[in-house]
């Protein structure tokens, strides 16, 4: 699952989480999960201001983005000169768990 | 010549004002009018008024959904709505965007990454002045455009001592020019006469114990940028995490659970700093 800019959303692509209009979180969802991206419904996302979506697998590169393990090895590197102060430590081990959660495939409803 | 010397010629040719870029004359005035108690909304509307582009920006705000007002088609109303900080740290902000967009798209998202950290940290942290501390967080390494922008021979030199000795882009400046973007960055905001809680953060953002009244906001810019840093969001030209000065943390007290909800919250949110900085470029 990927959280991606609707920019970036192209038709066949499958949503992983159900959409929510902005100010009704938790309210009735207007697409449900596993539906079929069209241009069409794009569209009508981008007409109700809808930003971002989940779709399933990992459909997108991002900048820089990877898969989980290449992610966590990037991380690493990035807090090479830092990684001993504890504190530091501390936010790198935040930022891994975060990747772990948000990577890996049984986020979300 | 001794480096004092060195950073004397320099920082007369940095702040050689002819080719430096200028602030709109609609920020100016509408700093000057704003300290002024006995002006209106109104003759601050009108000033506004006179830049299309920024009356645009305003009203597009002021409609957005998250401010979640209904159809507001006059700038004085926005302004009543958005408050006279907000408008202030936008005419700002567009304009840093078109300075720096020109040089590079990758420290451009950098630092609106870091301008919405800052937002998130001082918000969480309850500070006062929160839209100050992110508009100073946008413009902290704005001194590195000027560096571009005037020691383009350098420019090599800093790098390749980047690269080889593996330091911090501050670092390599300090040995190749005798001073660093921050504290460019810091003579720029003097040049533009912003007030001293924006100058200060963006001067002493990789060094806190030097800021003397604005620590607390130096501190955010520089915790927010470690973590822009941290998350690899944007390009600032450095690829290392650089540490979190103690004096940073113990001024800001941020305890571990605030810590997790930041990163959580600033990592949501960068995805929409990357469709807006999409839709900039668009």
């Amino acid at each position: 699952m990927q959280k991606i800019p609707l920019q970036l959303v192209a038709e066949g692509m499958v949503l992983g989480r159900d959409v929510f209009r902005k100010d009704s979180v938790g309210g009735i969802p207007i697409c449900g999960k596993d539906t079929v991206l069209t241009a069409e419904l794009v569209k009508r996302l981008n007409y109700m201001d809808i930003k971002s979506i989940y779709v399933k697998g990992h459909p997108v590169m991002l900048d820089g983005e990877r898969s989980l393990d290449q992610a966590l090895e990037e991380l690493d590197r990035r807090f090479e000169k830092v990684i001993s102060d504890p504190q530091m430590a501390r936010i790198r081990d935040i930022y891994a768990d975060y990747l772990q959660r948000v990577m890996g495939d049984d986020s979300g409803r | 010549m001794t480096v004092e010397d060195k950073r004397r010629e320099l920082k007369k040719i940095i702040m050689d004002t002819k080719t430096l870029p200028t602030l709109p004359g609609v920020i100016h005035r509408l700093n000057e009018i704003s300290e002024n108690e006995r002006s209106t909304m109104q003759e601050m509307a009108k000033i506004v008024s006179s830049d299309q582009v920024l009356s645009a920006r305003i009203l597009r705000l002021a409609n957005s959904p998250s401010y979640g007002f209904n159809r507001v088609s006059t700038i004085s109303n926005a302004m009543i709505l958005l408050g006279v900080n907000v408008v202030k740290s936008l005419a700002l902000s567009s304009t840093i965007f078109e300075i720096m967009e020109k040089e590079s798209v990758g420290l451009w998202e950098h630092s609106l990454g870091v301008g919405m950290a800052a937002n998130l940290i001082a918000r969480k942290l309850s500070l006062p002045e929160c839209e100050e501390i992110s508009t100073a967080a946008l413009l902290h390494d704005i001194g590195k455009v000027i560096i571009r922008m005037k020691c383009e021979e350098e420019l090599i030199q800093i790098r390749n001592h980047q690269l080889e000795e593996k330091t911090f882009s501050w670092e390599a400046e300090r040995e190749i020019l005798a001073t660093d973007h921050a504290e460019v960055g810091g003579w720029l905001a003097k040049c533009w006469f912003l007030p001293d809680k924006l100058s200060e953060p963006i001067a002493f953002h990789h060094d806190v114990t030097q800021s003397v009244n604005h620590r607390v906001k130096a501190s955010v810019v520089h915790v927010a940028d470690a973590l822009i840093k941290a998350s690899g969001f944007g390009d600032s030209g450095d690829n290392l995490v650089p540490r979190i000065q103690r004096e940073a943390w113990d001024i800001l007290r941020i305890s571990d659970q605030q810590l997790s909800e930041i990163i959580e919250e600033m990592e949501d949110k960068l995805i929409e700093v990357k469709n807006f900085s999409l839709e900039l470029q668009a």
